[in-house]
């Protein structure tokens, strides 16, 4: 649907892993290609060891795709990786906070590594962490925080930056549901608000429901094996049947689940 | 830091600080009296020779153990070299620096004073030495405590800059 330039792009984009005990190799992602337009919510669904997390670091310019073409705004994530520097967030699973650092702290990591003046630099993540519900933690340090809050720390620090494109590899997977629930809704109005790009990487078809206008299904080793949209519009019963159809696209997925931890 | 970023240096590096530490301190002792004049240098080249190797390995060893996760965190970001280095290469060795000077601290007052004793002309060495030669049980105590407070004042600093540093770690209510 994406009538511009698309924001991210991935041509016949493979990658291969040698095994740690050096015997032969493990094919993470094979030939995926598929584009997101700016402002979309992507929502990838896939079994555990599927190579969503691959596709994530590829996007995030963390490794360097085996062959094929991934072009984010344009550059190659992983050769131009100075360029990106601002431009993209991400929100990991776990919520990778800098124990030595304070709330406040953690979130202005993003904004120092950018060279933005200290006040700016305080007074912005003030008011991220205020957003998303933490004002007078500002100075409490991570292992103060409960799970919820500290993936709330990690959630301002990425929009902190304020990047045109979100990454995140199931952010609430370790959350209980109420919490996740909550931050997800939260998420999702961050989002539309500050009309950022987003990939969501999730293995929970509620979630990618909840919070993609499209979902992506991947097979092993990554590659689309169901794609649908969503939006305000779609009714209950599509909702319903496009639930049916993720569930029994996964549960075709025969790839065997022998991938490197990260895959 | 170059050791630990590079394969290389490692290769080339690891293996002499190894050989440095099968030396024994005595040795580097002789070697300092027959190489230089200067009685502080001779002290100071001793100190360095013998607590470097222990001291190079329990800060790589820190460098070694940083959270990929955090490294990755950070990287996400596209920090410069110096950025990187400051905001989380260095408080993740902290902890490993700390250690490894309370750790050397001991052995380095330990062979301060043998070199002291052979190859000085002043010191706590050279003070334990004069004791002895006068039968000064007394003298050779009061020096020795001496320098048993000198460590123990250093110790406590170490550990008041330690809880300073690294305060943000949780404590448990629970005693072991």
């Amino acid at each position: 649907m994406p009538t511009v330039q698309p924001v991210i792009r991935f041509q016949d984009v493979s990658k291969v892993f040698g095994r740690p005990d050096g015997r032969g190799a493990f094919t993470a992602v094979d030939k995926l290609s598929f584009e997101i337009g700016k402002g979309e919510i992507v929502a990838v669904l896939g079994k555990t060891g599927c190579g969503k997390s691959t596709m994530f670091n590829i996007v995030a310019g963390l490794i360097e795709p085996t062959s094929g073409e991934a072009k984010v705004i344009g550059h190659d994530p992983f050769r131009d990786f100075a360029f990106f520097r601002g431009k993209i967030g991400i929100v990991f699973q776990n919520d990778r906070l800098m124990p030595w650092r304070t709330a406040l702290d953690n979130v202005r990591l993003g904004l120092q590594i950018l060279d933005t003046d200290t006040k700016p630099a305080e007074e912005t993540a003030r008011r991220w962490l205020a957003r998303l519900g933490l004002a007078g933690h500002e100075n409490d340090y991570p292992h103060a925080l409960s799970g919820g809050m500290r993936q709330r720390v990690s959630i301002a620090r990425a929009f902190a930056v304020d990047p045109e494109i979100l990454l995140c590899d199931e952010p609430f997977s370790s959350l209980d549901e109420m919490t996740a629930r909550d931050l997800r809704g939260e998420f999702v109005r961050l989002v539309r608000q500050n009309d950022k790009t987003a990939i969501f990487i999730t293995h929970q078809i509620n979630e990618a429901m909840e919070i993609g206008d499209r979902i992506l299904v991947f097979h092993r080793p990554a590659r689309i094996a169901y794609e649908t949209r969503l939006d305000a519009t779609t009714g209950d019963a599509e909702r319903r049947k496009v639930h049916d159809d993720i569930m029994r696209v996964l549960s075709l997925d025969s790839g065997t689940d022998h991938a490197p931890k990260g895959a | 830091m170059i050791i630990g970023q590079s394969k290389t240096a490692e290769n080339f590096i690891a293996p002499v600080l190894t050989f440095f530490q099968g030396i024994p301190a005595l040795s580097w002792v002789v070697f300092a009296i027959i190489w230089f004049h200067g009685i502080e240098f001779r002290v100071l080249f001793i100190m360095v020779m013998t607590t470097l190797p222990a001291f190079t390995f329990q800060i790589l060893d820190a460098f070694r153990s940083m959270s990929k996760d955090l490294f990755e965190m950070t990287m996400a970001f596209r920090p410069s070299r110096w950025t990187l280095f400051r905001f989380l290469i260095v408080p993740t060795i902290v902890p490993g620096i700390l250690t490894a000077w309370k750790v050397n601290l001991g052995n380095a007052a330990r062979v301060v004073v043998v070199a002291e004793l052979v190859g000085a002309t002043g010191g706590v060495g050279y003070q334990l030495l004069r004791q002895q030669q006068l039968f000064d049980m007394a003298g050779a105590m009061a020096w020795t405590l001496q320098l048993v407070l000198f460590v123990l004042i250093v110790q406590q600093t170490i550990t008041a800059i330690e809880n300073w540093a690294l305060r943000y770690r949780a404590v448990s209510e629970r005693a072991m």
